[in-house]
C-alpha cells in the first residue's frame, strides 16, 4: 500500500508545476485538489513551490542586450576548452554565389562554341574534334590553367589555318602561324 | 580529436590546391568552395579552421575565376572564327 502511496505521489508532483500554473484539465485538477488534502508532504512541496512561484512573478522583468545569446554561447564554449571565433555572417554566404556565377559563365561560353561547332555539319564538326582532342593532349601541362591556355591557343591556331586555307581569311589572326 | 568544422576546413584546402593541378576537371574547385563554406557553418569554428577554410574557399574561387578569365578571353575568338568557317 505504502508503495502505491509513493508512486502517486511522485505522478502528483511531476503535475505540480502544470497544476499550479492552471495547466490541467478539470478532471486533473481535482485528483491533485484531492491528493493535496490527504498528502502532508506533497501539501508541503506545493507550499514551497508556490512560494517560488510568487517570488518569480515579484522580480523585475530583464531585457536582454543584443548580444546576450552569442556572449552566453561563447562563455559556455570557453569554459568547455574551446576557443570560438565569432563568424562572419556577412561573408560566409558570398562564396556560394560567386562560385555559381563563374560556373554559369564557363558553361555558357563552352556550350556556345559547341552548339556553333554542331550548326557546322558533320564533316567540318569531326575534323575540328579530331584537331581538338589532339591538341588537348599536345597541350597538357601539371597545372590545370596553363593547360587550358596552351588548349585555347592551339585551337586557336588550327582554326586561323583551316580559315587561311579555305580563304575566309588573308593573313593570319591568332599570331602564332605566321612566326612558324 | 578535430571538430568537424576543421575536418571540414582541411578537405576544402586541400582541394583548393589539388583543384590547380591537372587531374579531372573544375569538380575539385566546386568542392573546395561547398566544403569550405560547410565548415563556416558549424556551430564551434576555432579561429584556425576557419582561416583554413576561407583559405581553401579563396583558392577553388582562384581556380574558377582562372578558367573563367580564359574562357571569356578566348571562346568568343574561337565561336567568331568558327562561324567563318565552310
Amino acid at each position: 500500500m505504502k508503495g502505491v502511496i509513493v508512486v502517486k505521489c511522485k505522478r502528483v508532483r511531476r503535475k505540480l508545476s502544470a497544476y499550479l500554473d492552471g495547466e490541467l484539465n478539470d478532471k486533473g485538477k481535482e485528483i491533485i485538489t484531492e491528493h493535496l488534502k490527504e498528502c502532508t508532504n506533497c501539501r508541503k512541496e506545493f507550499t514551497i513551490l508556490s512560494e517560488q512561484d510568487e517570488l518569480v512573478t515579484k522580480l523585475e522583468a530583464i531585457e536582454p542586450s543584443v548580444n546576450f545569446r552569442i556572449r552566453f554561447w561563447k562563455k559556455v564554449r570557453e569554459s568547455e576548452g574551446k576557443e570560438v571565433v565569432k563568424k562572419m555572417p556577412r561573408l560566409s554566404w558570398l562564396p556560394v554565389p560567386v562560385m555559381s556565377l563563374l560556373i554559369v559563365i564557363i558553361i555558357s561560353y563552352v556550350s556556345g562554341f559547341y552548339f556553333t561547332l554542331y550548326a557546322k555539319g558533320e564533316n567540318l564538326r569531326t575534323q575540328i574534334e579530331t584537331q581538338v582532342l589532339e591538341n588537348f593532349i599536345a597541350s597538357a601541362h601539371p597545372l590545370n590553367p596553363i593547360s587550358l591556355l596552351n588548349f585555347c591557343n592551339e585551337c586557336w591556331e588550327a582554326l586561323c589555318r583551316r580559315a587561311q586555307s579555305q580563304k575566309v581569311s588573308s593573313k593570319c589572326i591568332c599570331g602564332r602561324c605566321e612566326n612558324q | 580529436m578535430k571538430s568537424m568544422s576543421s575536418k571540414l576546413a582541411l578537405v576544402s584546402l586541400f582541394l583548393g590546391i589539388f583543384s590547380f593541378i591537372h587531374l579531372l576537371g573544375i569538380e575539385k574547385a566546386i568542392l573546395a568552395i561547398i566544403f569550405g563554406t560547410w565548415a563556416l557553418k558549424e556551430t564551434i569554428v576555432t579561429p584556425k579552421s576557419n582561416k583554413v577554410a576561407w583559405i581553401g574557399i579563396s583558392l577553388g574561387l582562384l581556380y574558377l575565376a582562372a578558367i573563367a578569365v580564359i574562357v571569356v578571353f578566348y571562346f568568343p575568338k574561337l565561336i567568331l572564327l568558327l562561324e567563318k568557317l565552310k
